[in-house]
């Protein structure tokens, strides 16, 4: 299914950094009663059915971990293309290009929360989300050149 | 309380929008890559979109939901604007050199993953005992057909038109059609209104024209 060894590397890269940063979501949750604080400062004045919206964001709080795991998975494969294009316009050091893509990950998940005034726990955790990714696309750039592969991959498909 | 079932609404909002995927793929094949890269922009899109929607909003600091309507017109057709221009953007680039499946397969991923979130949100209401109506739930399940088929459509014009040196401005077409759409939900979503009918009758006319359009170039080849 996967006809690109850099996305190969890019879907790996994102379920590592899925699983590393679901398991911070789930260590740092927020409780209901928080969450549902900040939505009734964000409404003003507009009635709530306080124990549906309670009972909503409860269901919501405790899919976070794996939605945020599919997330990464998904946002992986999307940035292991990117990867791909960054590469063979550059033709550098491998490193380089894996370096670069984790750079932009890096940029799209960390900016806009400082931009918009997330919360701190938000900012590291992406911070550590766009890290691990490119820690990971790294060490399989080292160990395993997406270069040297390519054709052999591409000749499947 | 609705006497329906409404358990069958998140099976028919899995199932009936994957049918235009299933036929796509009974007649050229399934492309996971595309697919999945598909699914990929909408994630992008949930992360950049909301940042270049409330940035103007955090920086002049308004409040959206103290705002007149006659203002709040305004948020809204700007927010549209970003929706329409960045999801056709990320489509653009994404379809730029490729083949129209290709294309149609990155639009029907993008569908796709809009239609899991709805999905998730139908299962929770169930969980939740919350009632809805069956007749609002069906609704919700045509309209994530047509926004699928919207976004595999236009993903497949992109890469049309970008082949043959047009894709800019098959884009910004796009963008304007996209923003449109969204506008009109938008206003209808906050005004708790029908569709407004010259609006409605506009977009009617802009797919008519497209759909004649695309048809037209079809048969001549």
């Amino acid at each position: 299914m996967v006809e690109s060894r850099y996305v190969l590397h890019g879907l790996i890269a994102g379920t590592v950094s899925g699983l590393v940063t679901g398991v911070f979501v789930f260590l740092t949750m927020p409780s209901v009663e928080e969450v549902l604080e900040t939505i009734k400062q964000y409404m003003g004045n507009q009635t709530l059915g306080e124990e549906l919206l309670a009972k909503y964001v409860s269901i919501m709080l405790w899919l976070s971990p794996f939605i945020t795991f599919i997330f990464s998975l998904i946002l992986g494969a999307l940035f292991g293309a990117l990867y791909e294009y960054i590469d063979k316009k550059m033709e550098k050091n491998i490193l380089v290009p894996a370096l670069i893509t984790g750079a932009i990950l890096w940029i799209i998940l960390v900016i806009p929360n400082m931009v918009l005034g997330a919360s701190s726990i938000k900012i590291i955790i992406n911070n550590i989300s766009a890290l691990t990714y490119t820690i990971t696309l790294s060490i399989l750039a080292i160990m395993k050149n997406p270069r040297a592969n390519q054709e052999q991959v591409l000749g499947n498909g | 309380m609705s006497h329906h079932p409404l358990f069958i609404i998140p099976i028919l909002t899995l199932t009936i929008p994957a049918i235009p995927l299933i036929i796509l793929s009974k007649k050229k094949g399934f492309l996971g890559k595309p697919l999945l890269f598909g699914i990929g922009l909408l994630v992008l899109t949930l992360i950049i979109q909301p940042t270049i929607q409330y940035l103007p909003l955090k920086l002049l600091r308004i409040n959206p939901n103290n705002l007149p309507l006659e203002t709040l017109v305004y948020i809204l057709l700007y927010t549209a604007l970003v929706s329409g221009f960045l999801q056709e953007y990320l489509k653009y680039i994404t379809v730029r050199n490729k083949n129209i499946v290709y294309a149609l397969w990155v639009g029907g991923g993008f569908g796709l993953g809009e239609t899991l979130f709805v999905l998730i949100n139908q299962i929770a209401a169930l969980i939740m005992g919350m009632d809805f109506s069956f007749t609002l739930g069906l609704l919700a399940v045509y309209e994530r057909l047509t926004t699928l088929i919207y976004h595999m459509v236009s993903a497949g014009i992109l890469a049309y038109y970008d082949l043959r040196g047009k894709g800019v401005l098959a884009y910004v077409a796009l963008a304007l059609v996209h923003t449109l759409i969204n506008f009109q939900a938008m206003i209808i979503t906050k005004t708790n209104t029908d569709p407004i009918p010259v609006l409605a009758a506009v977009y009617s006319i802009i797919a008519a024209v497209f759909i004649m359009y695309y048809m037209k170039v079809i048969s001549h080849g």
